[in-house]
Formats: structure tokens, C-alpha cells, sequence
């Protein structure tokens, strides 16, 4: 191959990167540019172009996708301020996926599930790409007050909600289905073990959802930005979830015999998948308050604000 | 010539370039003449980057191009269009004034 030969082996794999629009027009000027860089190296050199020179010249110019890329006016598919969130929201679709299939087994989640996961993700942030390529230069934002604002009344709503739900029902399942139901249906669906109604698993479980319950209250009067109380939010969630995956399945009492919560078998059954969904979800929170406690600004702004 | 080796100069010539290239453009030039003619005036620019670069501004509307194939090989001219132009004035007096402010900034002159 001599020094045009080289060049023309450039230009093609060159065009062969471009838009066909494009193809010939750019791939006949750097032909032409090639040519005058090159005789001009030759002149300058005093010598005959060789393949060695042409080479050099061509390092100049990068490899051809590099030459390429830099004719390219087409935007990236996923905006680079974007890649971020997409590689969070990926791995955050594949620990749901993974939690599902730990908790359910590993066949209960389609192979492919993941790939079609990271399609929807680049179909969403392309979208979201082209959206802000439409509107340049307008102001896509507006200020929040933040995850730590004071929400008394939300805080009030959750504990009330904690309360009222699943200690109530946890202390005393029959009572409250007769509360609920204005006695109209029979109680003895969720009529407890002996073995778990002394168990230290129900215990526990309650233990944690009165917690629960006392953070709510804390919160509504010193507000979420304590990170006591966040590690302490997070630590019930994991303990919780804990606590519910041990419910879904036949408990080991003392003295090595197996117990479930309900007498009824048919309880039992109904209640463990929803037993391992709220595991699930309990890991799930608190993985997802790990991850908001890992990415928060540090250091913390003082509490009466910068301009203070 | 300005050293090449200095990461901050570097910058500083790549934000000017477009300048560069439009103020050597009020004839037509194909690429090689243009690029000669800017080494000639001391702002020498990759060829890597130089093509595309007037590809771009043509996309911009700021230069118009021509095929002539009266000689061998065919060239492609570049020329500032009407457009390019009136951006020319306007970048050679935001430069101007730009200069003015960096050499005040620059001999620590009060504001």
C-alpha cells in the first residue's frame, strides 16, 4: 500500500461512520484535505510521500471513528448529566429484582426481565433528552424544601396509622378484626398460636412496630433531619423485614418444634406471601434510605440557613 | 509561536477559534489554505479539529461552501455568508472588549 493507498483506507472507514447524506461529500473533502496535508508534508520534507509519512499525518486526524464522531452533530441518545440517575435507577430495578428473587426464588424472576428494565430506562432518559433539547435554555426546576422539612401532620398520620394498624393488630388480631368488621365476620381466621401468641418473634415484631410508631411521634416534633433518627428509621426497617420473612415461614420455638402464627392452616398459607412482600418492601425502604443517607451534601447546612 | 504544551492556553485558544476561523474567511479559502494561513499568523490548529469546525459553522449558517472543480484535485471553498458576518463584527468587538476588561483585570486596575 503506498501513501494514497493508506489515506483512501482511512477516508472509507471514515465515511463508512457518517450519515449517508453525508458520506460522500465529507469523505470526498477529507480526500481533498489529505492530499494538500500530505503533499505539503512531502514539500516541507524535501521527499516523495510514503506510507510512513502518511500515517503520521493521520494520527493527527485520530483514528476514524474519532474523525467521525467529530463530523457528528447528533446529540447523545441519554444526556451525559443524566448518566447518573441511569446507572442508579438500573442497579435500584436490579436489587428489586434481586430481593424478589431471593425472596421468592431465583426462578420467579424472568432472565430477561433486566434488559427490558434498562430499555424502558433509555427510552425514558432519551425522552427526557429530547424534551430539554426542545426547550433550550428554559428553567426545568423548581426549588423544594427537602426531604428533612418539619411534616408534623404526615408524622402524625403515620404514627396514628402504625398504631391503629399493625400493632393493634399484631397485640390482638381477633379484637381487631371484630373492630374493623363491626363483628360481622368470624375472628377465628386469625386466631394465633399458643406457641407464637409467647413467642419472642411476636415480641420482637411488636417491640419494633411501637418504635416505629415512637419515631413517627419523634419526628412530629423535632422533624426527620436528625441522622440518630434516620440510622434509626433504618435500623427498624431491616429489623422489620427481618422479622416478617421469619413469619412466612414455620417458626422454630425453644424447644426445636415448629410453630406458625395462625391456627388455621389456611391462614397460614394466605398469609405468608404477604408475609414476604412486606419483607420485601421492609428491605426495599431500607436500602433505599441507605442510599439517601449515602448521597446526601456533607457537611449538613447550619439550621437557620446560610444567611444567618 | 504560544506554547502548545500548556494545558491552560490550550483552553484559552480553543475559545477563540471560531474567531479565528471566521476572521481568516472573508474570502474563500479551502481547508489547507486556511489552515496555512492561520499558522502563518501564529494560531496553528489541529486538523482534526479544523474540518469538522467548518462543517459546523456552515450548519450554523455563519459560512457558505462551494465545490470548484475547475482544478485538480476538486477543493471545497469556504466564505463567510451575510449571517457570518454580521457574527464576525459582533465576536471582534465582544473580543475587543473582552481584552479590555482582562487588561485591566490583568494590571490590577480599580474597578
Amino acid at each position: 500500500m503506498n501513501a494514497y493507498d493508506v489515506m483512501e483506507s482511512w477516508v472509507r472507514d471514515v465515511a463508512g461512520r457518517l450519515p449517508r447524506a453525508r458520506r460522500n461529500d465529507v469523505a470526498c473533502e477529507l480526500r481533498a484535505l489529505l492530499a494538500d496535508e500530505l503533499d505539503g508534508r512531502a514539500r516541507a520534507e524535501g521527499r516523495a510521500p510514503d506510507r510512513a509519512m502518511a500515517m503520521d499525518l493521520l494520527k493527527g486526524f485520530g483514528t476514524p471513528a474519532q474523525a467521525a464522531g467529530r463530523y457528528h452533530d447528533q446529540p447523545a441518545i441519554i444526556d451525559p448529566t443524566d448518566s447518573h440517575h441511569f446507572v442508579i435507577w438500573a442497579l435500584g430495578g436490579a436489587v428489586v429484582m434481586g430481593v424478589h428473587g431471593l425472596l421468592n426464588g431465583p426462578g420467579s424472576v424472568d432472565q430477561d426481565l433486566f434488559l427490558i428494565w434498562l430499555g424502558i430506562l433509555v427510552v425514558i432518559f432519551a425522552a427526557m433528552a429530547w424534551w430539554r433539547r426542545r426547550r433550550p435554555g428554559q428553567m426545568h426546576w423548581k426549588p423544594s424544601p427537602g426531604p428533612d422539612r418539619p411534616r408534623p401532620a404526615l408524622a402524625l398520620l403515620a404514627m396514628t396509622a402504625t398504631l391503629a394498624f399493625p400493632v393493634f393488630m399484631f397485640a390482638a388480631p381477633q379484637t381487631f378484626v371484630q373492630v374493623m368488621f363491626l363483628g360481622q365476620i368470624a375472628d377465628s381466621g386469625v386466631a394465633l398460636t399458643e406457641a407464637f401468641r409467647d413467642s419472642w418473634q411476636r415480641v420482637v415484631t411488636l417491640a419494633l412496630l411501637v418504635l416505629s410508631a415512637a419515631l413517627y411521634g419523634a419526628e412530629m416534633r423535632l422533624g426527620s433531619g436528625r441522622a440518630g433518627m434516620r440510622w434509626a428509621s433504618i435500623a427498624i426497617q431491616a429489623g422489620l423485614s427481618l422479622m416478617m420473612l421469619l413469619h412466612a415461614a414455620p417458626m422454630i420455638a425453644p424447644s426445636g418444634e415448629a410453630f406458625s402464627p395462625f391456627v388455621l392452616d389456611a391462614a397460614n398459607a394466605t398469609s405468608a406471601p404477604f408475609f414476604r412482600a412486606l419483607g420485601g418492601l421492609f428491605i426495599l425502604g431500607a436500602l433505599y434510605d441507605l442510599y439517601r443517607q449515602w448521597s446526601r451534601v456533607r457537611p449538613e447546612p447550619e439550621p437557620d440557613g446560610l444567611a444567618s | 509561536m504560544v506554547e502548545r504544551d500548556f494545558a491552560g492556553l490550550g483552553e484559552l485558544r480553543r475559545g477563540v477559534l471560531v474567531l479565528a476561523v471566521l476572521s481568516q474567511l472573508r474570502g474563500p479559502q479551502y481547508g489547507y489554505s486556511l489552515k496555512q494561513a492561520l499558522i502563518e499568523r501564529n494560531m496553528p490548529i489541529e486538523e482534526g479539529t479544523l474540518y469538522p469546525l467548518l462543517r459546523r459553522l456552515e450548519a450554523q449558517g455563519l459560512l457558505a461552501s462551494a465545490w470548484n472543480t475547475d482544478h485538480a484535485p476538486p477543493r471545497r471553498y469556504y466564505q463567510l455568508s451575510p449571517q457570518g458576518l454580521a457574527a464576525l463584527e459582533a465576536l471582534s468587538k465582544g473580543w475587543r472588549d473582552q481584552v479590555r476588561v482582562m487588561d485591566r483585570l490583568l494590571d490590577g486596575e480599580a474597578p
